[in-house]
């Protein structure tokens, strides 16, 4: 078989998407500019702040090449402020805290304006709009607005372990870090267990489900049980004839013939 | 530079700037990610993947050239201590270039191996299925009318005919070659196996009494995972299930949303750019 | 006489069955296949039977019973062209796997030489390299003819198409590349070894950034250690 994996990209892959994220370095010493496949890595030039993406960070880092400087949600404060939004808070009793706003998506806080989504174009003359692991996520920032409501990034839980592994030196008290990340998981994965009562009806007429706020790691993770959730309240939600409907739709999409064989073989028994 | 300043300035004409070589990789691996998300085999994207062959072929071009330099010996007739530590640092960073420029290939390579592998497995999971999409309907007809005296008919009489001229999306021109190649194999391992001395009518590989897995297609009503990347998309409810006609969907996913939906739903806006599988 | 038939195919779906939970491959059921394969011969001629009275011109409301028993053998056959499809498809998919992780099957046809004498090894070892398996009448193959064929020909068909992507190595891991690049601490005195990037001297107590797959064999030795 040429793919043995299910369908959905696993934990080991979405790690790999993670290790995509561009993080901020302090460099110890020199190196030339790079041209990779993944695109261009700039010079590295003491004591320069430099971007690259997590992967490289992590090469450099186990060498002693260079500090990596964390982004400003992988703190204690930042991590409690969005523990208590997930665990405090009437509006995210059931549902994720936000995610970080995608371009051109308004803050929270300026919630009555409008998105513009602002395209590129790739060589083929296609739109592309920019997602994790290729926003600016995890790069560190010497100023955060103070309005500016902490959020946790889409690969947050692969990030934050990699660097507490290999730079919890580089980090703003790292055992707390590390108890708070914990927290927020468990918090979150209990979420999306008892999640069935969230996925409701009215998510139904929309023809979806809304996850909005859920991690990579918990997603990959969830995947197979969300699924079956969801198709499970498609039936029941629907009406009593049109679940029977779909019911046997399904089955002739799924080898009919079986069903209608099965029957005709009580024949021969 | 900010990653968007360097978006903003691709060169639509230019595959060859670090920033085409940038997008690029993000589209590669946008695709790979949707590619092991969705049952359906998604469209062939030719040129995408020209460009990221091209690249890989001449990043491996480049570190043959680096290693080669590194492993060159230290010239006989150095004396002095300097020129002996200058060396040693520049194979020290050569090395380290090397390591860097290895395991950048190689995340590369492997996205490219996980996505073929993974097309691969889905055109054979449902051959016939692709095999009928991609085959003009006038050869379908035309085999079925088949003048092939009765008693001679093969297994492989069953297959669909490929036209010679390419594209023949969603595949790429080696897929179906593959495809093609291993489906004659395995209506020849059948024919050989136990069909060939079966009665005439039983020989075909295309009929419902060979069982559910002969012309079944990938289950488009699965539910998948995405995030919307525009303003607003709204989710659609084809025709069939009851339904007479395309229903668009009563609440719209906003921009940020990650919703767990229906594939069909959502297929029209993905091929748009609107969502992202995840 | 319907209870007869069927029996046989549901023992060759039994094994499909098994088969899919295996990691190897169980011998073929040959005398299951030719079984199966024959009541849908025998299934045929019953058609015929029933048919030929009426000359071409069988009205089934005329005459039910035969309709009913027409019928019954006609689900039966492809019933049974049913259980031999998913039987057969289920062990080619088997071979397709193996092929894909590099393991000759056809290689591995011939009987492990356990209590064989050193003659009959050295003549298993000469058969092998000549490639014929199972027709050197030493036969424990699990694979039936048509099956090591069809695993030649597979790979013939993966090669031509790995062929086409040579600079990514088709068959190789689909694992995301962790560590390509490792710390190491020299254990003992080894000598050089040759890289890729160059001659390394392998001094005890020092510490190397290596690739991985160029030490793995000295780290099973002892010579190195892996850090971190």
């Amino acid at each position: 078989m040429a793919f043995p994996l299910p369908r959905g990209i696993m934990p080991p892959e979405i790690s790999f998407l993670a290790e995509m994220e561009m993080v901020t370095i302090l460099p110890r010493q020199r190196l030339e500019g790079l041209e990779l496949l993944g695109g261009p890595v700039e010079p590295l030039i003491p004591p320069r702040r430099a971007s690259l993406p997590l992967w490289l960070a992590l090469l450099l880092k186990r060498q002693r090449r260079a500090n990596i400087l964390p982004p400003s949600w992988l703190h204690p404060e930042s991590l409690s402020f969005i523990l208590d939004i997930e665990t405090q808070y009437e509006e995210y009793k059931d549902t994720f805290s936000p995610p970080p706003p995608l371009p051109g998506q308004p803050l929270l806080h300026d919630r009555g304006e409008p998105a513009v989504a602002t395209p590129r174009y790739t060589p083929d003359g296609e739109r592309y709009y920019p997602a994790p692991p290729f926003l600016p996520q995890n790069v560190a920032r010497d100023h955060v607005p103070p309005q500016e409501l902490q959020t946790l990034p889409f690969h947050w839980l692969e990030v934050g372990n990699m660097l507490l592994d290999a730079a919890s030196d580089d980090l703003v008290d790292p055992d707390q870090t590390r108890r708070l990340l914990k927290e927020l998981r468990e918090v979150r994965m209990a979420k999306i267990r008892s999640g069935v009562d969230a996925l409701d009806a009215a998510a139904m007429g929309g023809g979806g489900v809304a996850l909005t706020g859920v991690g990579a790691i918990e997603l990959g993770e969830g995947r197979r049980f969300i699924s079956g959730v969801v198709d499970g309240l498609r039936r029941i939600g629907a009406s009593r004839e049109q679940a029977r409907r779909e019911e046997l739709a399904e089955e002739m999409a799924n080898g009919g013939y079986d069903a209608t064989q099965d029957d005709d073989d009580e024949m021969e028994f | 530079m900010d990653i968007d300043d360097i978006l903003a300035s691709v060169d639509r004409h230019d595959p060859t700037t670090p920033e085409s070589t940038a997008l690029d990789h993000q589209l590669l691996t946008r695709f790979w990610v949707a590619e092991r998300g969705v049952s359906e085999l998604l469209p062939w994207p030719g040129p995408l993947m020209d460009r990221m062959m091209d690249r890989v072929r001449r990043q491996i071009e480049t570190i043959e050239d680096l290693a080669a330099t590194s492993a060159d010996p230290l010239p006989s007739t150095s004396t002095t201590t300097n020129l002996q530590t200058t060396t040693t640092n520049t194979n020290t960073t050569i090395n380290l270039t090397l390591s860097i420029l290895q395991t950048d290939l190689s995340r590369t390579q492997y996205t490219l191996r996980s996505l073929l592998r993974q097309r691969l497995s889905k055109l054979t999971k449902h051959s016939m299925h692709y095999l009928l999409r991609i085959s003009p309907p006038t050869t379908q007809q035309t085999q079925s009318q088949s003048q092939t005296a009765e008693h001679d008919l093969r297994p492989e009489d069953s297959i669909p005919t490929v036209g010679q001229e390419a594209p023949h999306p969603p595949l790429s021109a080696p897929e179906v070659r593959f495809l093609v190649a291993h489906q004659h194999l395995l209506a020849k391992h059948y024919g050989d196996a136990f069909l060939g001395s079966f009665p005439p009518q039983l020989r075909r590989l295309d009929d419902n009494a060979g069982g559910t897995s002969m012309v079944q297609g990938p289950e488009v009503r699965e539910v998948v995972f995405v995030r919307c990347l525009v303003e607003e998309v709204r989710v659609v409810v084809p025709p069939g299930d009851g339904v007479e006609e395309e229903v668009v969907g009563g609440t719209a996913m906003r921009m940020g949303d990650v919703w767990a939906v229906r594939w069909e739903g959502v297929r029209d806006a993905w091929r748009r750019g609107e969502v992202e599988v995840l | 006489m319907s209870n007869m038939y069927g029996e046989l195919g549901n023992k060759l779906v039994q094994h499909a069955k098994r088969t899919q939970a295996l990691t190897h491959l169980p011998p073929y059921q040959t005398e299951l296949v030719r079984a199966v394969a024959r009541e849908v011969r025998d299934l045929d001629r019953d058609v015929a039977r029933l048919l030929t009275p009426f000359e071409g011109s069988f009205n089934p409301s005329q005459e039910p019973a035969i309709a009913c028993a027409l019928l019954v053998d006609h689900l039966c056959m492809r019933r049974n062209k049913r259980c031999l499809l998913a039987y057969h498809c289920v062990r080619t998919e088997k071979l397709e796997e193996l092929c894909w992780t590099g393991v000759d099957v056809l290689e591995q046809q011939l009987p492990v030489a356990e209590e064989a004498s050193a003659g009959a090894a050295a003549a298993a070892a000469a058969a092998a390299a000549q490639g014929q398996g199972a027709g050197s009448g030493m036969n424990h193959s699990s694979l039936s003819p048509e099956e090591e064929e069809y695993f030649r020909q597979y790979s013939d068909l993966l090669a031509a198409y790995k062929g086409q992507w040579t600079d990514i190595d088709l068959t190789g891991s689909l694992e995301p590349p962790k560590d390509l690049f490792i710390d190491v601490r020299v254990l003992k005195d080894a000598g050089e070894i040759q890289t890729e990037y160059g001659v390394i001297n392998l001094t005890k107590n020092s510490q190397l950034y290596v690739r991985q797959g160029d030490v793995e064999r000295l780290i099973a030795q002892g010579f190195l250690e892996r850090l971190g």
